[in-house]
């Protein structure tokens, strides 16, 4: 059924009229044009299309839109703030985490959730909270060399 | 070597050997030298050696499991992530890459390469778990168990 849903887009207020059960993840990438957010398997399985609802990570493809309504929502386009890329963004670029990038905003995300709920996280606790994000290149070693980097940038800064 | 971490042993495949028949073989980290001559395009500590340890990874997730995707000629056989197995970080050890810096000799190219070292510790691993000594790809369940028999 066709219905009006209203929620927070990377800081901004987003109205979109589509099918409510319609996937966000169709709604950012064909509906708004967000691309950064990945449909790898549409299974929930792959982690490429983990978006932020509120500061929990969720996989796009199987989330509803209407059950964003009212919500926080952030892509990996809302992470970057005037121009300045976040610092999980930077820590990426600097371990060269990322290979082909297709899972890359998805482990982003991923990550930001983590350390938004454990800024501190051991390397075990790293590698149990991304299990469920896949790499195909093999950049885990190097992924998680980045989070480690990004939790130390981010002690007492930008969250 | 065995590649182990977090405690559980690093093959996965169902029918191999879990971590109670792999008692006594201790974890060991990857070190990995490799040497493509002088390199021209990437640099020594900077893409190469961030290229290279994606190599070990993806053999890791080839050899026992996803090259099944591919048995019959070009048909693929898997297209789900439920049985396409790719690696997950907790079955990645530590892995240290030394770059041979080989100004004189020409380049002789990097990237995928490398990949084929992690055939030689999977099919290890096996033959230390199992005794059974595989030289063919993909390392299948069956191809274990048939080399298991071979043994007795």
């Amino acid at each position: 059924m066709m219905q009006a849903v209203s929620f927070t887009l990377n800081g901004k207020p987003t109205r979109v009229t589509v099918d409510g059960e319609r996937k966000l993840l169709w709604v950012l990438r064909s509906d708004l044009g967000l691309t950064g957010t990945k449909f790898g398997c549409g299974a929930s399985l792959c982690g490429a299309c983990t978006v932020l609802v509120g500061r929990e990570a969720v996989r796009s493809c199987q989330t509803a839109v209407k059950d964003v309504a009212g919500r926080q929502v952030t892509t990996i386009e809302g992470l970057a703030r005037s121009g300045t890329l976040h610092p999980l963004q930077q820590a990426f670029v600097s371990h060269n985490a990322a290979q082909c990038g297709f899972c890359t905003s998805g482990m982003i995300l991923g990550a930001h959730a983590l350390l938004a709920k454990n800024p501190s996280p051991t390397e075990k606790q790293i590698i149990e909270h991304m299990e469920e994000n896949l790499c195909r290149c093999g950049s885990h070693v190097r992924i998680v060399a980045a989070i480690q980097d990004a939790a130390r940038q981010m002690k007492g800064g930008r969250s | 070597m065995i590649a182990e971490d977090n405690g559980r042993a690093d093959l996965r495949t169902p029918d191999l050997p879990t971590s109670e028949d792999l008692a006594g073989v201790t974890r060991r980290d990857f070190l990995k030298v490799f040497g493509a001559g002088i390199t021209v395009f990437f640099t020594i500590d900077g893409l190469l050696a961030f290229q290279e340890p994606g190599r070990l990874p993806q053999g890791r997730g080839g050899y026992p499991t996803d090259f099944n995707a591919y048995l019959k000629g070009s048909q693929v056989l898997e297209t789900g992530f439920e049985t396409y197995e790719v690696p997950h970080f907790s079955w990645l050890p530590k892995i240290e890459t030394i770059i041979i810096d080989a100004k004189e000799l020409p380049a002789s190219g990097g990237g995928e390469p490398p990949i084929v070292g992690m055939g030689a510790v999977l099919a290890n691993a096996i033959f230390d778990a199992t005794g059974a000594r595989l030289y063919r790809l993909p390392m299948t369940p069956a191809r274990v168990l048939a080399g298991m028999k071979k043994t007795t």
